[in-house]
């Protein structure tokens, strides 16, 4: 019972054959892989354009895809990257051209999954590598973390394991995904504008992560028509809570 | 005399100086006395002149020998008065033709008080002498009935005024090149010390690898047996590794080989000669190096031939002994069942050393930078002796060791390697040859200085006023003029020559030769009576180019310059009839003085190089003596900080596996070596330069955990900031301890901020708690344990 469909963007045909095991590790089959290729082209026709996220590698042909990120996401499409290039600088970068996701290589087997269902729903899914990078971010204009915030980021880094992060922090889980989730989107909120950002923010307020009045100018004059995106389920059964 | 660092220079120079003036003072009496008794004519009496010359020889010799030994103070008051009472008296001790010139008896006497009393005294007291000396000799001519003009007092006061500037100009390049000394042997004896410091830690480092950590590392790896009695006896003999380094004096860097028996070389040598300067090791043979190797490895060992009795320097020795000892531990732990020939050779002065084996073999690129047996052991130790260690291996193509050592070109002679304790602390770069041509160059450029202007100074005032004045008196006096212009231009010419270092033999006389063509026609066209005048200017002129042209030649050739120089003045002498008696003794007084100085000056150039340098090398060797006490003393320190922790842990250790009362097979046996293994490992980190050592450091924490084969995930986010070593291994240690107690997978975490450093480990499986945590400068930690993984965390805040 496929509920999410992913196109893939690979330039390793041995990728498409992991990432197609690492899926059908969910339990109930949640996300069908549609079309996979080792061009963007693969996302933008066929049954790839229809896909509710495209999955990038960032390094095509012995390149960075860097403004094929940009492209996806002011088209309104949730794109989340997967790369090997996990210098902070690249992650932050991607975050910034509106990825809802940075997946590292070594952590898309175990992660994969929760990242691409989170996506989906224009949910955020901090990965653990990501998140170490949001910790230890000194730029002048970063997003203002709160300090629990950023110790939840750190911990989820190091231990891999909201429950572990919820036991050294001694508060509930749920508490360790919401300081996750809310550092997640102080980043979208701070930024350039782009449509899946808009989304991401759209979803965050209903969702009760962040506040109208705290939604900068920048990204609410960037607001445009949300692309058609599948009704989200319940949270809890389909959404980040479960796996995240 | 002690000399110190910083009077070398300046104390060399005074030494020089006084005892030239020894030696001047000497000569003048004697050249004065003779004078005195050639020239004697009334109103000279004879009994007088007798006393007078009696007690001025008397007291110049006493003077010399004072001067010679240099007591703090110079009585320089005494010879000034005795030269006064003579200067005084001259009306009653000096014939009356000969009063009035600059070559009486008396005036030759003045002449050389004025001279060196500035190179015995202050720059003010020389200037003092060289008006008060003057200033008795006029009173004298005025006391004297019927002498002339008191013209030559003024030559008196010039030759005091110059030799006092030239002395005070070269004391400035003295203690400029005190200033000089001072400052490089300071940096040269950190530069010493550091050096040692490092080569001595690299050293024990690469000794405690070959040793006590791969020991451990293969305890930890499991698989051996408690029964093992080659572990029993390799424990033991690393007790003693530790116990030699840990020694107040401990062993000669180069010491003795960690070689697998007790026969070593270095054995034969215990603890090695203090201060870690010497030789050590009985064999100085490359079989006696070698063999016990090859007896003790534990494994069986094809030689293809005896290996050779060559001598060789013990350094050379022990790294080939020490390099083939690493390679045999690594056949023994990654080769696996194989065959191992060894083929030493000699060659030309070149020392070959191969082995061989046909086992697994491996990728060297795929060997990690934390890695240190290949690079440290074989590499590093190679290169110290300025040999070479190559390493050819293909994964199951066997395994090739080359050690090359390509001799020191004498094939015997002990050399040690340039960077090291050992390295001679009084060898290059603080040399005495070096220290000495420091100063050399500084007096030299002085002394070339002083003696250009003063050939400079002279010809332009003296001898133009000489020229000009006397024009009506010469025989002809255009060529005068002429003489006056060529000998201008040949000093123009010797003085660049001179500045611009060209001393060429036939350059040289070539000018010298024209100086004393131009001299002669000078000379000549003086009529005798006048030429010990002012007159006579051409012929004193000559004397004092050759000194500017023959400053840096052999002071022969002056000797045999101012001879053609004087003789040319005798002939003058000859030639108008004015060779009696009392003109002989004025040619003698006129030609001794200025010869005297101006030979001292050519022997003080030379000598002061050569002064320079010997003194140069009495400083050399005193900071050599203070550069290896503190070598000594920063050793013995580092020493005690090093190995008081490898001591404390390790030890207890190995003495139980030693003993047999530790289980190599036991769990808790093999974490604990883990452990202290990887506590070596990042010890041995900490000597790498690297940009991020503490990345580096926790690469070495977990290749012990690596080689067990657990599957370690380093990932970092943020920029590190500059972290002291304490602060480094506060942050490792919790890590280093989990790790240990790794299964299967580990995962470590670095992320840093400015302000902020997080090192943080996940390890799978419930291994032993990592008992007290270490907490350190700054760092605090934090220990999760769950019942499946353990989570740790070491962080630091500034």
């Amino acid at each position: 019972m496929a509920t999410v469909t992913v196109v893939l963007v690979d330039d390793h045909p041995v990728v498409h054959e992991g990432m197609r095991v690492w899926l059908e590790q969910d339990p109930e089959h949640r996300i069908e892989l549609v079309a996979a290729g080792a061009d963007v082209q693969v996302a933008w026709t066929g049954p790839g354009r229809d896909a509710d996220v495209v999955l990038l590698d960032l390094s095509l042909h012995g390149e960075m895809a860097l403004a094929e990120v940009s492209r996806f996401a002011d088209a309104g499409r949730r794109v989340v990257v997967y790369s090997e290039h996990t210098a902070d600088s690249t992650v932050l970068d991607v975050m910034e051209r509106g990825a809802l996701a940075f997946l590292a290589k070594q952590e898309a087997r175990a992660h994969c999954v929760a990242t691409i269902l989170a996506a989906a729903t224009d949910r955020p899914y901090v990965p653990p590598l990501a998140a170490g990078t949001m910790a230890s971010d000194e730029r002048p204009d970063r997003p203002a973390l709160s300090e629990q915030e950023r110790t939840a980021l750190l911990l989820w880094f190091q231990s891999m394991s909201k429950a572990a992060v919820a036991a050294r922090m001694g508060i509930a889980e749920t508490t360790v995904r919401q300081y996750i989730q809310r550092a997640r989107i102080k980043y979208a909120n701070a930024g350039r504008p782009a449509a899946t950002r808009t989304q991401l923010l759209a979803r965050a307020i209903q969702d009760g992560l962040i506040r109208v009045d705290e939604v900068t100018e920048y990204a609410s004059r960037a607001s445009r028509p949300a692309r058609e995106v599948p009704a989200p389920a319940p949270s809890g059964v389909v959404g980040p809570g479960r796996y995240g | 005399m002690p000399a110190t660092g910083s009077r070398v220079a300046r104390n060399a120079f005074a030494r020089l100086m006084a005892r030239c003036a020894a030696g001047l003072r000497v000569g003048s009496a004697v050249a004065a006395g003779t004078a005195a008794f050639a020239g004697l004519d009334p109103p000279a009496s004879a009994a007088l002149v007798a006393v007078a010359v009696a007690g001025a020889a008397t007291w110049s010799v006493g003077y010399a020998v004072v001067l010679w030994r240099r007591p703090v103070r110079v009585p320089v008051g005494l010879d000034v008065a005795l030269t006064a009472a003579l200067c005084l008296g001259q009306g009653r001790l000096v014939a009356a033709g000969v009063l009035a010139g600059s070559t009486s008896w008396v005036f030759l006497f003045a002449s050389t008080t004025v001279i060196i009393s500035p190179l015995v005294a202050r720059s003010v007291v020389g200037a003092a002498v060289a008006v008060a000396v003057p200033a008795a000799y006029v009173v004298g001519l005025e006391l004297a009935p019927g002498a002339g003009a008191p013209g030559s007092a003024v030559l008196l006061v010039v030759q005091g005024v110059l030799v006092t500037a030239l002395v005070t100009v070269l004391r400035r390049a003295a203690a400029a090149a005190d200033l000089a000394v001072v400052q490089r042997e300071a940096t040269e004896r950190q530069a010493a010390v550091q050096a040692a410091r490092r080569a001595e830690e690299r050293e024990s480092y690469r000794t405690l690898h070959d040793s006590v950590s791969a020991t451990l590392t293969v305890v930890a790896a499991g698989g051996i047996s408690r029964r093992s009695m080659d572990l029993r006896r390799q424990a033991r003999r690393d007790v003693e590794v530790i116990e030699r380094l840990n020694a107040p004096d401990g062993p000669a860097p180069d010491g003795s080989p960690p070689v697998p028996d007790g026969a070593a070389p270095g054995a034969a040598a215990p603890g090695g000669p203090a201060g870690g300067v010497g030789v050590a090791g009985g064999g100085s043979e490359l079989a006696g190096w070698l063999y016990p190797v090859v007896a003790g490895a534990a494994v069986a060992v094809t030689l293809e031939a005896p290996i050779p009795a060559v001598p060789v320097p013990p350094a050379a020795g022990a790294a080939l002994a020490g390099a083939l000892s690493e390679a045999l531990t690594n056949v023994v732990r990654h080769a696996g069942p194989a065959r191992v020939r060894l083929a030493a050779t000699a060659a030309d002065g070149t020392v070959t050393v191969e082995l061989t084996d046909d086992g697994r073999g491996f990728d060297p690129a795929a060997v990690p930078a934390s890695c240190r047996g290949v690079r440290e052991s074989l590499v590093g130790r190679m290169r110290a002796v300025d040999g070479s260690a190559t390493v050819n291996s293909r994964p199951g193509d066997g395994t090739g060791v080359l050690l090359r050592w390509p001799g020191d070109g004498t094939g015997v002679l002990l050399r040690w390697p340039a960077a090291g304790p050992t390295a001679d602390p009084d060898g290059a770069p603080g040399s005495p040859a070096g220290l000495g041509d420091v100063i050399a160059a500084r007096y030299r450029r002085g002394m070339d200085l002083v003696v250009i202007l003063l050939v400079g100074s002279w010809h332009a005032s003296n001898d133009l006023v000489a020229v000009v004045s006397r024009w009506p008196d010469y025989r002809w006096a255009p060529a005068e003029a002429a003489a006056w212009l060529a000998l201008a231009a040949i000093g123009v010419a010797g003085g660049v020559r001179l500045w611009r270092r060209r001393t060429g033999r036939a350059g040289t006389w070539a000018l010298a030769a024209a100086a004393l063509g131009a001299g002669a026609v000078g000379t000549a066209g003086v009529p005798g009576p006048a030429l010990f005048t002012a007159a006579g200017w051409a012929w004193g002129a000559v004397g004092w180019f050759g000194v500017l042209l023959l400053l840096r030649r052999p002071p022969r050739e002056l000797v045999g310059f101012l001879a053609i120089n004087s003789a040319v003045a005798v002939a003058v002498l000859a030639h108008d009839g004015e060779l009696d008696r009392i003109g002989l003794a004025r040619a003698a007084t006129a030609v001794y003085g200025p010869a005297a100085l101006q030979l001292t000056l050519l022997l003080a150039a030379r000598a002061v190089a050569a002064t320079a340098r010997s003194a140069a090398a009495l400083a050399a060797a005193e900071a050599g003596v203070r550069r290896r006490r503190q070598i000594a003393d920063r050793l013995h320190a580092d020493r005690r900080r090093r190995y008081g922790m490898v001591r404390r842990s390790v030890t207890p250790l190995l003495t139980g596996l030693a003993e047999g009362t530790l289980d190599p097979a036991d769990r808790g046996v093999r974490h604990a070596c883990a452990v202290e293994a990887s506590r070596l490992r990042r010890l041995f980190a900490e000597t790498d330069d690297v940009a991020e050592p503490l990345l580096h450091e926790l690469r070495a924490c977990s290749y012990i955990a690596d080689q067990r084969g657990v599957v370690v995930d380093l990932q970092t986010t943020g920029r590190l900031p500059r972290l002291d070593r304490d602060a480094r291994r506060a942050l490792t240690e919790l890590p280093l301890l989990a790790l240990a107690g790794a299964e299967r997978h580990a995962r470590i975490t670095v992320l840093a901020r400015s302000d902020e450093v997080a090192v943080s480990v996940l390890v799978d499986g419930s291994g032993p708690p990592p008992g007290p945590a270490a907490e350190g400068p700054g760092v605090a930690v934090t220990v999760m344990d769950g019942t499946d993984r353990q989570w740790v965390e070491a962080r630091w805040r500034r």
